[in-house]
């Protein structure tokens, strides 16, 4: 009885849920234009954008000033931290810019919810991550220097102790360095010592933020990806034809006595639930950690730019 | 299983060291030859003393360098020193001392040219001077203490991983270790002209050095003693302006060292009890350049 209804069963699955994504779109759209709530909304996201530069700047000044009673190189934290307010100067200069245009574009953009909820997921997560652009510029920067710092400090700690990297045999090996070669290297080696609390504050700052992102993103992808492979028609026809799915029979004994023939009643087992949604769950693009934790930490200690969810290909279905 | 002393030992046949043919003995047995090929403290040196102590001025100079270094910076710190009149004095003793090793050289072929030293001369200058404002404000927010202990370990980690018995190339971690401890202190000084004068210092003192008392040892041996004795002195005195019981405390543990110790080596030399047998790892003595070509 499976066999021959999954294909029949997998196809009424995808059917029926698109239907349900698209009758929730609809009353998403019904919900969004009543009350010209489009406007409301376009009016809040200017300011909500200004809050969150306002916010990003009171941070900086706060990494600038002395965070958490750390001590910073002054020179280096003053710079770094102008650096990243002009940035945010620039980027409240753009919103201003496109403030008269986001209501239009917001009108424009809900209308695709008629596509379906999933569509609307999506287009938001998008949204998201376009006004939230900043901040990943700013863990790009960060995330570099402090990769380009640790790479420097591992390579000059091996000088320090007169050692190199053999890149033939991938190990490491004594080397005899020059006068000059050491000179410099210690006078580098020192002053790269010196900066990294004031470049690992930044860093992790700006990582932490980026993870904030990372994971709201991931929330929406996942609700999406439920949304689509979640067998309605399956578990609908479990509710009210439980004998269409099967997974086994059961005997009853109806009449047992000798001399006569053995009267028994058959009876379905209907699958249980939790294994309806295993069988009949539809395969679709999800994404899922790239990384595992371990893995994970140890790009955030180097710092490597790090691209936790991944889609999973056709091919490895 | 030991010497022939057990009563059961048959005598008709005698024993071979051999294990390749049957023998009425058990495999474990040894006769009376049991370890006549022990051979005991066959490489002991015979120290004389006066030689050792010549040596140990080796030791003794390079910690008295590392006590002028401390009183130069500790002159400059409390502002009893201007820096430029340290810097032509330093630039002195270096054309001086280059001239001296260029004397002394002499005859040898020279591995490196003049324009490459000059070169080398050049890099280090405009490097130093171009980042002394950076070395400066290193350690501002490093707390006073934190920069003394760093400073103190690091000194003492280049006196023992300093090479001492082939200074000429000076050794990577010991060189490093002293550049390290002396840019921690000259990140103290209130200028950044301070901050370059005592990294030339500190290039003249731990890096060039060496090399030229190495030089003087190889071609006039009669110089190294005087020279030695100098330093220490230099160090002794320069540690006694500023603080006398250091300065007491110094020439003690010279003393010990240069006096003391040798003594002791000498003298303990005879509890050796190295012990050398046919069970060593075999040596190759002979001279195999005749294979290679």
């Amino acid at each position: 009885m499976l066999t021959s209804n999954s294909g029949m069963n997998s196809k009424t699955n995808i059917f029926v849920s698109f239907l349900v994504d698209i009758a929730l779109g609809l009353l998403l759209i019904s919900w969004l234009y009543r009350e010209n709530r489009i406007s409301k909304l376009a009016d809040t996201l200017v300011p909500v954008a200004d809050r969150v530069a306002k916010e990003l700047q009171e941070l900086l000044e706060w990494l600038m000033g002395a965070p958490a009673g750390l001590k910073m190189n002054r020179a280096l934290d003053q710079v770094l931290g102008r650096f990243f307010l002009y940035h945010i100067h620039l980027w409240i200069s753009y919103i201003h810019l496109m403030s008269p245009f986001i209501e239009r574009i917001l009108w424009y953009v809900g209308l695709s919810g008629c596509l379906g909820l999933t569509f609307a997921l999506s287009i938001l997560s998008d949204i998201v991550a376009l006004l939230t652009f900043h901040i990943y510029c700013f863990y790009v920067y960060g995330a570099r220097l402090y990769c380009l710092k640790i790479y420097g400090l591992s390579s000059l700690w091996r000088l320090f102790r007169g050692k190199k990297w053999n890149v033939l045999r991938q190990r490491v090996d004594s080397c005899s360095y020059d006068l000059d070669q050491l000179f410099i290297g210690t006078l580098l080696f020192t002053i790269l010592l010196f900066l990294l609390p004031t470049t690992a504050l930044y860093y992790l700052v700006f990582t932490l933020l980026r993870l904030v992102m990372v994971l709201f993103q991931g929330v929406i992808h996942l609700s999406v990806d439920f949304i689509n492979s979640l067998p309605l028609f399956a578990i609908g026809l479990r509710i009210c034809r439980p004998y269409r799915l099967a997974e086994g029979v059961k005997f009853k004994v109806l009449c047992q006595e000798p001399g006569t023939p053995l009267h028994l009643m058959m009876e379905i087992n209907p699958l249980k639930c939790s294994s309806v949604l295993q069988c009949y769950r539809t395969p679709t693009y999800s994404c899922y950690p790239k990384d595992s934790w371990a893995a994970l930490c140890k790009k955030l200690f180097v710092g490597e730019l790090i691209y936790p969810w991944k889609q999973k290909t056709a091919k490895t279905d | 299983m030991g010497a022939d002393s057990g009563p059961g030992a048959p005598a008709a046949v005698p024993w071979r060291k051999v294990l390749y043919e049957r023998q009425p003995f058990p495999d474990n047995y040894v006769d009376r030859r049991f370890l006549e090929e022990l051979r005991r403290n066959i490489r002991v040196r015979q120290y004389r003393y006066w030689a050792v102590v010549r040596e140990t001025g080796l030791i003794a100079q390079q910690v008295s360098c590392v006590a002028v270094f401390l009183t130069l910076w500790s002159c400059m710190e409390q502002g009893d020193l201007v820096p430029s009149a340290v810097l032509w004095v330093c630039l002195g003793c270096a054309l001086l001392g280059y001239g001296l090793y260029e004397i002394l050289g002499g005859a040898c072929v020279r591995e490196r040219t003049r324009l490459a030293d000059l070169q080398s001369a050049t890099i280090f200058l405009a490097f130093t001077f171009g980042f002394s404002p950076v070395l400066k404000t290193l350690t501002e927010s490093v707390s006073t203490d934190t920069v003394y202990a760093m400073s103190a370990v690091m000194l003492l980690a280049h006196l023992v991983s300093f090479p001492y018995a082939q200074p000429s190339p000076p050794g990577s971690l010991s060189l490093n270790a002293a550049l390290f401890a002396s840019v921690c202190l000259a990140s103290r000084l209130p200028g950044a002209l301070h901050t370059f004068t005592m990294l030339s210092c500190a290039l003249l003192v731990f890096a060039l050095w060496p090399c030229l008392l190495h030089r003087m040892r190889e071609k006039a041996e009669w110089s190294f003693p005087w020279a030695a004795v100098l330093v220490c002195l230099a160090g002794v005195g320069g540690l006694g302006s500023l603080w006398p019981e250091g300065a007491l405390l110094l020439s003690l543990a010279l003393l010990t060292l240069t006096l003391l110790c040798p003594l002791l080596l000498v003298h303990l030399q005879r509890h050796k009890d190295n012990i050398h047998g046919p069970w060593d790892e075999a040596e190759i003595r002979e001279d195999l350049s005749r294979f290679l070509n």
